[in-house]
């Protein structure tokens, strides 16, 4: 797990843009199920902010990773052939929507129908996103990392912790309890359960296969066995969250449950991703 | 385009490593860098049999390797700037640092463990073949200084009638990237991805 921290800046950035994304779901949900005060709306939009301030650490941490940062636009040319620059473009597309919504929105420049579909618009952006994250490190040549289940615990990762996050922006604007007497309430379960279940489902089962792989520097099995407690760490707090997120929608003290739900996911998909990291095993000769 | 290739003679190598400390020389290499490195490939156990006997399977042999200048190099594939690159006169793989964002992608994915992100520099670098060398006429300095001559350089018509593509142990299945390397195995060598063959000086080559 040591060197799992040399990927650092990528474990932040993995963990932290996908889950304020997927707060817009959380958004989209709740904007399509209850019919807010433009006071509550006020608010709401107020405290978007907070995961577009989220998805913006993970991009700036990301630029830690880079030896020359400076040469970071540069990326936009491989799109179509990189999956690395698949995900930046998305990630851009994605980034740009959510901050020209934000900003319609606290102009008062959206009507509410104009709201619902601009906000579905970033909500399966933020999804898309979250999927071609997990994307960019299915390779062929990593055999522990090429498989479906590492874009899948992405998307699960970004709706355990966008629900997280989403309910904590709610719950700030006072608009979550009246959301929660309407279908927001069975919607918000569903997609909490959804993500628990596929973030740690698709988690697990991808870091357990890898045990079955070994290259001519390392065993997947002493992979996995070193990792493993922290498997159940991160699984154990991805599954707190959604129980968090859920009590507050029901409305279990909302602003300070949501915000232990937000931190329990934080806390989680950083863990998961660290061990991602940390079972690194090539085809060839490479080993993290 | 005429591709060059890296042809490596299992039966005339001894481990030396003067291919390895040449390059460094040559480029001038911090102890954190080195673009070709000998891996020591051995595996098997010596064991007391029921008569008393002592048997054993123990082999080991050596694989000089940089970068193997891929027909499909993984490296290339995944480079989000195009700063990775494969020349279209020689097949030459090599970084523009121009265009390196030093993402490290090309380390990840390339199953040789050829390229490396130089923070210092700002950017990958990785055997290109000794390019410099090759225009002027000669062959890379790794070839040159080859006490043994168990390494060669040329067309890959020239290479591939000397050995197999990429086909021992500790290298991965050569149809992943299709490796521009060419070998003859030593007598104990392993078929390429066999479960046995490990690496035993991993601190030295990764």
């Amino acid at each position: 797990m040591e060197a799992a921290l040399n990927e650092l800046p990528l474990a932040l950035f993995t963990t932290l843009a996908p889950m304020g994304a997927g707060a817009f779901v959380a958004l989209a949900c709740a904007l399509f199920t209850t019919t807010f005060s433009d006071e509550q709306l006020k608010r709401i939009d107020r405290f978007t902010a907070l995961p577009l301030i989220v998805v913006l650490a993970g991009f700036v941490a990301s630029f830690f990773h880079l030896a020359n940062p400076l040469h970071a636009p540069m990326v936009f040319a491989g799109i179509g052939s990189s999956p690395l620059s698949n995900e930046i473009v998305v990630g851009c597309v994605f980034l740009a929507l959510a901050v020209v919504y934000w900003i319609l929105a606290v102009a008062g420049k959206l009507s509410s129908g104009a709201r619902k579909g601009f906000a579905a618009v970033v909500a399966v952006a933020a999804l898309v996103f979250a999927c071609f994250t997990g994307l960019a490190y299915v390779m062929d040549t990593i055999a522990s990392w090429n498989s479906p289940l590492v874009p899948t615990q992405l998307v699960g990762f970004s709706l355990t912790g966008g629900m997280a996050l989403g309910a904590l922006v709610l719950a700030l604007a006072g608009a979550l309890g009246d959301a929660a007497k309407g279908p927001f309430k069975m919607v918000a379960l569903a997609v909490v359960v959804a993500g628990v279940v596929l973030a740690v489902v698709a988690f697990c089962t991808q870091i357990m296969g890898v045990s079955g792989l070994s290259n001519a520097l390392a065993s997947g099995a002493d992979l996995v066995s070193e990792v493993a407690s922290f498997v159940a760490v991160a699984s154990v707090l991805l599954v707190a969250s959604g129980v968090a997120t859920v009590l507050a929608v029901r409305g279990v003290s909302p602003v300070a449950l949501s915000s232990a739900a937000s931190v329990l996911a934080v806390a989680g998909i950083f863990v998961a991703r660290l061990v991602f990291y940390a079972v690194q095993l090539s085809v060839g000769l490479y080993v993290m | 385009m005429t591709q060059y290739a890296f042809y490596f003679d299992g039966t005339r190598c001894t481990g030396c490593k003067t291919c390895e400390f040449a390059c460094k020389d040559y480029y001038d290499l911090n102890t954190e860098f080195q673009y070709r490195k000998v891996y020591e490939c051995s595996g098997g156990t010596t064991e007391k049999n029921s008569d008393g006997h002592i048997e054993t399977s123990c082999f080991a042999y050596y694989v000089s390797m940089s970068c193997n200048h891929c027909d499909s190099p993984a490296c290339v594939e995944v480079c989000p700037t195009g700063a990775m690159h494969k020349d279209a006169e020689t097949g030459l793989v090599s970084v523009d640092a121009d265009k390196c964002v030093g993402c490290g992608y090309c380390h990840m994915a390339c199953p040789y463990n050829a390229p490396k992100v130089d923070r210092e520099k700002g950017h990958s670098v990785k055997c290109d073949g000794c390019a410099e060398r090759m225009a002027s006429g000669e062959r890379p300095i790794c070839v040159r200084a080859c006490p043994a001559r168990a390494l060669d350089f040329g067309t890959v018509e020239e290479m591939s009638k000397l050995g197999e593509r990429g086909n021992i142990a500790p290298l991965p299945e050569p149809s992943y990237t299709n490796p521009n390397l060419y070998i003859k195995p030593s007598a104990d060598a392993l078929p390429a991805g066999h479960e046995d063959g490990k690496v035993a000086n991993p601190l030295e080559v990764m």
